[in-house]
């Protein structure tokens, strides 16, 4: 939809200069990071990294990286090709339930297993949790993928005198590959940037270990080389993302009607198939929120640690939740609004570079965002540390890339004819954004703040870092009393996070249909 | 390359059956044309061949290996049938090379003489072999479609309207391509297709299918010159038809006394002839009907001249050479140039005035 190209549009400077700031605020902790771990000077950074805690960290992380994207792939595509391309009994329902994960916080999940058994401490239910909860980012492309793909390539290859089985590795699977490595590259990137999970179980990445580090007081250069090196391996994987979704652009031609993919019969398998997706289900969805009801009903006594919750505590923390993620997904709608519209109006290469950079955000975890925000207040506006703005200001740059998506998404469907023909009428620029664009977008805006709500009543690490003294929330709550093992207290604040979740979630994928999920994840 | 005997076959999808009795014979190295029109059934004759369906009666044979029948259901890879989808349907991740190797054992590298060999067959130059499908036209793509399913020298080429999706232009120079390559190879092939002129320039024998069942089978000129029925003659080509009545060889109609074809109904009859097989003459040419002009429609190679007979309400239309036409409002005499068909004709609708 380039419909005003051949037009120049007139660029108010006034919008230009709104749509610098969304970038501007991405860039900020960026640059602080690095001026922080550059601080001392490049000998200084060699003796904090070349360290054997670091090594340490890599081992830990790059280990569970390989073994969740593995497990996703296996998970994600293995249920995809059953859901999609059998004829499994009820594939609607679970095509659902497959999806749905997304909706569970991970570090509830994380919560629920570490109730269960004290044995799930370390890498095992690290690995365990993280790809229960992320392999719908491999499942949802690939589904779709699989269902997009012409019958015709298989036939094809059958008439050539290739098996079944063959057809699977030599057609199907190439043709999964760039939905398969885009869903993988997205696990390892929220696996590398999850903290919550990982401090209940006790496993150390670099997201717990930075926060034990800034909890013990060393700030700087150590905790800042630390974030350095985190940030890097995210935006690697950003940057490889990106340039694998370049290529697959071109791997589809022809047009024409495709029949509906092939089904093949489960025959005697389907009993077989039907147990593995149970099992998995159990596992991803039955024991989280099994367990989560479990607790609910006991008393604080019956935890390895008693503790009992006022309803004070409860109603406090919700109305916390609740009341920053409102505001953040206001204030993040009004950051990225200008961006957004600057981006779908007037392409070229300074609209996408800005955007680019708006999107950069995806790849800085919370904890480095939130720690560059500390130092970065502490040294240059101390009034605002441990202030409301400050957390609010967090959000809005972690979750700038969501409000991208949801508002650029919304814009290009909102037809540049109709704002042409207000001008042409005598309406101003700005009225026309106001009385037109807006209106005509505003499901998609709609839907990109309740993303951005979502995000922010779930965000655990930033909330941690920057929260006023006092303020707690529904996340906050949850980890502290989930690290002294009071589960029965955790029990409400995650059942109340989960339960927004649920809901928010699901009231989008009514009205927009289950690609939202992924928008969650995807530029 | 082998002959293909297709014998009494029937298939249902959900208790509705889309083929009835089916009976073709295809002579090795020749192509059958299988024409009909959307819903006759034809694209699930192909699939059945090629074992993507299962047949309910009936059997299959190529020369003498049975491959299909209700007892019996070879899998599509074990057949030796080469399939040319409507679309082409390349492998969108493989290099055009890597696609006409793709039934070869061993890969592209090891047949780069033979992956010549096919490209030249198709009529395309060797330097494709390295580009990615999407590089290539909608054309070009068919012939590489084409060299892939060629490449292990399958037993039977089926072709599903590998034309349809081309525009007019292409259409006629990838045909042309496609027939030489098959020619060349000397393929027993099925070209299944929608498109009447398609059907008649190509195949060697054409069937024509009509919701499931096979309404004739012949040469493409004998198709065309002798229908089984009118509306056979009607769909094959333009067909002008005139009530009459037929006796010893001879129809009275409003062209006047025609010839009939032999095997002819006699009786009350509907008389068919081809619009070209219209003459027009001097007004008082002995043996010639008088007509009037109404209009004339010029085409550059040929017109078509809309005529009124005397006795006949409606008019007809003739095709002739764009040479010497008429002017609307001349008087002529017209003759009919070759024999007229006579079918039985149709029973009369009582108060619709069809009969006239």
């Amino acid at each position: 939809m380039r419909l005003g190209s051949s037009r120049r549009r007139v660029l108010p400077w006034g919008l230009l200069g709104a749509s610098l700031i969304a970038p501007a605020l991405v860039l900020l902790p960026l640059g602080e990071t690095i001026w922080q771990a550059f601080h001392g000077g490049a000998a200084a950074l060699e003796a904090v990294l070349f360290r054997p805690l670091v090594a340490h960290l890599l081992a830990n992380t790059t280990g569970l990286i390989e073994t969740t994207m593995a497990a996703s792939a296996i998970l994600g595509v293995g249920s995809a090709w059953l859901i999609e391309r059998t004829d499994l009994p009820g594939r609607r329902g679970w095509a659902v339930l497959a999806a749905s994960p997304l909706a569970v916080p991970p570090f509830v999940t994380s919560y629920a297993w570490i109730s269960l058994s004290p044995r799930l401490e370390g890498f095992a239910g690290a690995a365990l949790v993280v790809s229960a909860a992320y392999y719908p980012l491999v499942y949802l492309p690939v589904a779709a993928a699989l269902r997009g793909m012409d019958p015709a390539l298989e036939e094809s290859a059958q008439t050539l005198g290739v098996s079944r089985f063959g057809c699977f590795w030599r057609v199907v699977v190439p043709q999964l590959r760039p939905a398969l490595t885009g869903g993988i590259l997205l696990v390892a990137l929220n696996t590398l940037t999850e903290f919550g999970a990982f401090s209940l179980l006790r496993f150390r990445t670099f997201t717990t270990e930075i926060y034990a580090a800034y909890r013990t007081g060393f700030t700087g250069a150590e905790t800042a080389a630390l974030a350095l090196v985190l940030m890097l391996l995210c935006l690697g994987c950003l940057g490889a993302d990106f340039i694998i979704r370049g290529r697959a652009r071109h791997a589809r031609f022809g047009g024409g009607v495709k029949r509906t993919p092939l089904r093949y019969e489960l025959g005697p398998w389907r009993p077989y198939a039907i147990m593995a997706l149970g099992l998995l289900n159990i596992i991803t969805l039955g024991v989280p929120l099994g367990m989560l009801l479990y607790w609910l009903t006991q008393h604080g006594a019956a935890a390895v640690t008693p503790a009992e919750v006022s309803p004070q505590r409860i109603i406090g923390a919700t109305l916390n939740s609740v009341g920053l993620g409102l505001a953040s997904a206001a204030v993040t709608l009004m950051l990225a609004l200008p961006l957004a519209l600057y981006a779908a109006r007037h392409r070229g290469w300074l609209a996408d570079s800005l955007e680019r950079t708006g999107f950069l955000a995806q790849g800085m975890p919370g904890i480095v965002v939130a720690l560059a925000l500390v130092s970065l207040a502490i040294g240059v506006a101390p009034a605002f540390y441990q202030s409301t703005a400050l957390l609010i200001l967090a959000y809005a740059i972690l979750f700038v890339p969501l409000a991208l998506v949801g508002i650029r998404s919304a814009l290009v469907q909102a037809d540049t004819r109709l704002e042409d023909a207000a001008r042409s009428l005598g309406t101003g620029f700005f009225a026309t954004i106001r009385r037109i664009t807006l209106p005509l977008a505003a499901p998609g805006l709609g839907a990109a703040a309740a993303l951005v709500f979502i995000a922010t009543v779930t965000e655990l690490t930033s909330t941690l870092l920057l929260a006023p003294l006092g303020t707690r929330t529904l996340a906050t709550e949850l980890w502290a009393d989930g690290s002294t093992l009071a589960f029965a207290a955790a029990a409400p604040f995650a059942a109340i996070m989960t339960f927004i979740s649920i809901i928010a979630t699901w009231l989008f994928v009514q009205r927009f249909g289950g690609a939202v999920l992924l928008a969650r994840q995807e530029p | 390359m082998a002959h293909l005997s297709i014998q009494a076959v029937s298939k249902s999808f959900a208790g509705k059956p889309v083929l009835q009795e089916i009976d073709l014979e295809i002579a090795a190295g020749t192509l059958l044309a299988v024409l009909g029109a959307s819903g006759s059934g034809k694209t699930s004759l192909l699939r059945l061949i090629a074992g993507f369906e299962r047949l309910d009666h009936g059997r299959i044979c190529i020369g003498e290996r049975l491959i299909a029948a209700p007892s019996t259901h070879l899998a599509p890879n074990l057949r030796g049938i080469g399939y040319v989808m409507q679309e082409g349907a390349l492998f969108p991740h493989l290099s055009v090379a890597q696609n006409i190797a793709f039934g070869l054992p061993g890969g592209a590298k090891a047949h780069a003489r033979r992956v010549g060999e096919l490209l030249e067959l198709a009529g395309l130059p060797s330097i494709f072999a390295q580009r990615a499908p999407h590089l290539l036209s909608g054309g070009e793509q068919q012939r590489v479609a084409l060299a892939r399913a060629l490449a292990p020298a399958p037993q039977l080429i089926l072709l599903d309207e590998p034309f349809s999706a081309l525009d007019a232009a292409l259409r006629v120079e990838t045909r042309s391509a496609v027939m030489a390559a098959l020619r060349a190879v000397g393929a027993t092939a099925i070209l299944v297709t929608h498109d009447q002129d398609e059907a008649l320039s190509m195949g060697d024998q054409v069937a024509v299918l009509r919701a499931g069942r096979v309404v004739q089978v012949a040469a493409p000129a004998l198709l065309y010159r002798q229908p089984v029925d009118a509306a056979l003659a009607r769909f094959i080509g333009d067909a002008i038809l005139l009530p009459g009545i037929a006796k010893d060889g001879l129809a009275r109609c409003g062209l006047g006394a025609l010839a009939t074809a032999p095997g002819g109904a006699e009786g009350r009859v509907e008389v068919m002839v081809r619009p070209e097989q219209i003459r027009l003459v001097a007004r008082d040419q002995p043996g010639s009907v008088a007509a009037c002009v109404r209009g004339v429609i010029f085409y550059g190679h040929d017109a078509v001249v809309t005529i009124d007979l005397a006795d006949q309400a409606g008019g007809i239309s003739a095709r002739l050479f764009s040479r010497d036409l008429p002017r609307a409002g001349d008087h002529v005499g017209v003759t009919v140039d070759g024999t007229a068909i006579a079918y039985p004709a149709p029973i009369p609708v009582l108060g619709l005035g069809l009969e006239t």
